[in-house]
Parts: C-alpha cells; structure tokens; sequence
C-alpha cells in the first residue's frame, strides 16, 4: 500500500512539473511579405498605345514617304539592333514598318495595319502561332473567361516578344520553396 | 427474493484504518492531478470551437440559414484574427460549366510566378510554406519526375537544356482524395472542382497518401499570413484562412472563377502558357487546345482523369 502510494506521489508531483513547463504556447511567428516583383501580372514589356521611339511617335519625324536603301537604319536609329527570325533573314525595316504611314505597319503589300493589330501583321509570316492565338493556344488572356460576365483581354505579340528580337527573353525566377527536411520558412527558422 | 440474496454485513462493521485511509486520499489526489495535467494542454488552446461550429452539420446538409450563419461567423473571425474586412461567400458552381486547365509545357519558363500569386490569392501560409503549384525543372527528352529539381535557385531561367513542369491539383474526375477521405470533408462539385471543407477535415491526412500528383499541402503548424496581405474576397470552400491540422490544395481560384474570372496563376503567367476555361463550350480555349493540339496527361495510366493537361506545340 505504502508503495502505491509512494507511486502516486511521485507522478502527482511530475506531472505538475511538465504541466508548468510546457505552459506557455509559443510566441507568434511573424510571416515575411512575398516580394511584389514575385506576382506582379505587369506583361514582360510594357504596353504602348502607339509606334514610338524615344518616347516620341514615330510619325512625328517621318511624315513623309521614305524611300532609299531599305537596309540602312541611318543614324539615328542606329541602336536597333535587328535578330530576328533564324540568322536574322528579317533584316529590312519596311518587312513591318509601313514605309508611308509610319505610325502603322505593312501589310503583305504595303497596307495599312494599325499598331493595335500587329498580329495581322506578325501573321504575314507566324501563320500557325496566329491560328493559335486566335483560338487561346498561344499567349496569354487575362479578364474573364466567361466573357458574358465581363471583359477579355487578348495580350498582343509585342507585348511579350521584342519585334527586333523576338526571342522571349530569360528572367529571374522567383524563390524556390523552402525544403521542409532542413529549413522551415524562407528565412530558415 | 431477487438475485442478490447473500447475508449482508451490517455497514458498520467494517471499520477503516488510519494508513488505508491516508493511502487512499493520496491515491486520490494523485488520480486528481494525473488528470488535470493530462488535460493541461486543452487550457493552451486559445479558443476552443464555439458551440455552433462544434456542432456544424455537413456542408451538403446545411441550409442556407446554416450557411449565412457560418459565413458571418468566418467573417468574424477573420476580422478578429488578422483586423481585415473581408468579404466571404459561398459561391456555387455555374450551370452548364465544367472546368478543365491546360498548360503549355512548351513554352513555360519556369519562373514561379504562379506559385506566389496563387499563394497571394489564396491566403496560404508564408512559413512554413504551403503552396498549391510545385515547378519541377526537367531534363530536356525526359519524363522521369523522380530526378525533377524542385528547388532550382538559378540566376535567370529557362537554363539550357531543361524545361518546366508545373504541378497543381489535377481535379480528377476518379480523384483518389476523395475516395480515400473517411469523413467526406472533399467532394467533387458539378463544375468538377474537389473541394475541401475545412471545418469537417479531420487532418488525418489518408488524401494526402492516395493523390498521385501530390498537390495536397498539410498545416502542420499554426498557418502564418501577414495581415497586410490578407486577400479579403473569401470563400468558405475556397481561399478563407485554414486553421492548423487541416488539409488544404488549389481550387481552381473558385471565389473567382464560379464568377467568370481567370484563376490567379493564368493571370500572372508571364508566358501565357495557362490556359482556364469550360470545356462544356466548344469555342473555349480549352476545347481549342483539346482539340487542335497534342495533349500529355500526366501519370494517365493510375486512371484519375484529370481536368488539367499538359499541351506542346508542334
């Protein structure tokens, strides 16, 4: 009896122990912001209403026709540097500017395609990735995709591809996650 | 007579010892203490469930009384635990609508940033990480998951000779999860997205072991969320904050897509290679895509008949 009692005891007094011990809950975690630059929906290039160069439309220096070497960039456009299509074979100026309306592009014979439409011009030769952004394959929708509830937006080309060299350029990726073996949290704690 | 017909002795016959009397007292107050430290740490838990939520009935059974009652209740304590207003509902799915997802494996870049707007939009815990998509980085000419990088930190991406797999819930039309969950707290709902009742899942984590794409993520520990980047527009199923001890996966954004929008992650997808729509429209993109492109089903041979698909150019 005497050693039940002993036994008793002893775990009486254990257990007020740990239950002292493990009292307090742990002091709340202070969780860091995911940086703006990790979900930011802005397209890889910036979106312009209109043909410009150095900020200025297109049409303000060329208001005439140009005619001439349709290789020479002359001086002042020097810093475009044309790469596009395998071993650079689009390398005339006027395969897509309109070379008499400067603030739009040229059609397959010279026609007018406003900047808003580039696509119709890039299809001059992407036919089938034209096909696939006409029916959502190719490039990216943002909106709705119930468009009875609100509106679509269709993202051109250029808004992702530099005419000059379309190639869609490599970023920086954003922070891989944290593996949950070794680290917990971003930050490691 | 009944049964219990034995001579009694008088009550007053036995008489009790001081030592068994004190042992006894001792054993007594021993059992007492036992008791409340092994119930010790029920007293650390902040706030026990109320009544109401204790009792909760099965989503599927609740009314819509039921139902605006449990949403102002989350509404409450959203606003006590993190002092935002937010804006919960209960969307349905649309009729006529099912939803399928087609990604362009071709084309991504394997930037992650789908990973953090889904983690923006849909309240995830920051630390430790839960996060819905997983972008596995990929020997060029192989489809062996098992030697994929997750945790690639490379300067800029694509790098050469890889490409990008993201993985998301699948929304399986056989989902796995759902036979294997022993409570019914995740169902298919008509749109065909698997959702989670976060107040009925149990934690026991039986999803978790059964999902072939492993998109469920478990709140081992308390969910941390800044509460300056709390997304205020809620819904029950969806993206309102998870307490520790439940299971929570993508849901296709439902608090916005049940409202016609773009999930999260086809907004945010530099490359546009997430492609979201209703498969039941043969115009839509993804009928499109089905229809015109070479399509991959990832693990198609465990027969869950995905609504998510992988696609190439060719």
């Amino acid at each position: 009896m005497k050693l039940s009692v002993g036994i008793f005891l002893a775990f009486f007094v254990t257990s007020l122990v740990i239950g002292k011990m493990g009292g307090k809950p742990p002091a709340k975690k202070k969780a860091e912001p995911i940086p703006k630059a990790w979900y930011d929906p802005a397209p890889v290039r910036p979106i312009r209403k209109a043909l410009q160069f150095d900020d200025m439309a297109c049409g303000e220096c060329h208001s005439e026709p140009l005619e001439g070497n349709p290789k020479d960039k002359g001086e002042f456009h020097d810093g475009i540097e044309l790469n596009h299509a395998a071993e650079r074979r689009n390398n005339l100026c006027f395969n897509c500017h309109n070379r008499k309306n400067f603030d739009a592009f040229a059609g397959p014979s010279g026609e007018v395609i406003p900047y808003k439409e580039v696509a119709e011009m890039c299809s001059k030769c992407h036919g089938p990735i034209y096909r696939d952004w006409k029916s959502g394959a190719h490039g990216r929708r943002s909106g709705y995709w119930d468009k009875s509830q609100g509106p679509q937006e269709s993202l051109q080309c250029i808004a992702c591809h530099d005419p000059h060299s379309p190639v869609f350029k490599s970023m920086k990726p954003a922070g891989a996650p944290p593996n949950p073996y070794t680290e917990r949290g971003r930050n490691g704690h | 007579m009944g049964i219990d017909d034995k001579p009694r002795k008088p009550a007053d016959t036995k008489t009790v010892s001081r030592s068994d009397f004190l042992s006894a007292g001792f054993a007594a107050l021993g059992a007492v203490g036992a008791t409340a430290a092994a119930l010790s740490p029920l007293a650390e838990i902040e706030e026990g469930p109320s009544f109401d939520k204790f009792f909760q009935k099965h989503y599927k059974e609740l009314s819509k009384e039921d139902m605006a009652g449990i949403l102002e209740r989350t509404r409450k304590e959203v606003k006590e635990k993190y002092g935002v207003d937010a804006k919960v509902s209960d969307p349905q799915p649309m009729e006529g609508v099912e939803f399928a997802y087609a990604l362009n494996i071709g084309r991504c870049v394997g930037c992650r940033k789908c990973v953090y707007a889904c983690m923006k939009e849909n309240n995830q815990s920051r630390d430790p990480q839960a996060a819905y998509i997983r972008v596995m980085k990929m020997e060029k000419g192989s489809i062996d998951v098992e030697s994929s990088d997750l945790r690639y930190e490379d300067e800029t991406v694509p790098s050469k000779d890889h490409y990008y797999m993201p993985v998301q819930c699948h929304q399986c039309k056989n989902a796995p999860c759902v036979k294997a969950c022993p409570v019914g707290a995740t169902w298919q709902e008509k749109d065909g997205i698997v959702a989670i009742d976060y107040d009925w899942c149990i934690g026991c984590r039986y999803c978790m072991a059964a999902c072939p794409y492993g998109a469920r993520v478990f709140n081992f520990s308390e969910p941390t969320l800044p509460s300056e980047e709390v997304n205020p527009d809620m819904s029950y199923l969806g993206n309102r904050p998870r307490p520790k001890g439940v299971v929570e996966k993508c849901h296709f954004c439902m608090q916005r897509t049940r409202k016609g929008k773009y999930p999260a992650c086809v907004e945010v997808c530099p490359t546009g290679s997430r492609k979201f729509g209703n498969i039941l429209d043969p115009e839509s993109d993804v009928s499109q895509i089905l229809k015109n492109k070479r399509v991959y089903i990832f693990k198609e041979e465990v027969g869950t008949l995905p609504r998510f698909y992988y696609y190439f150019d060719v």
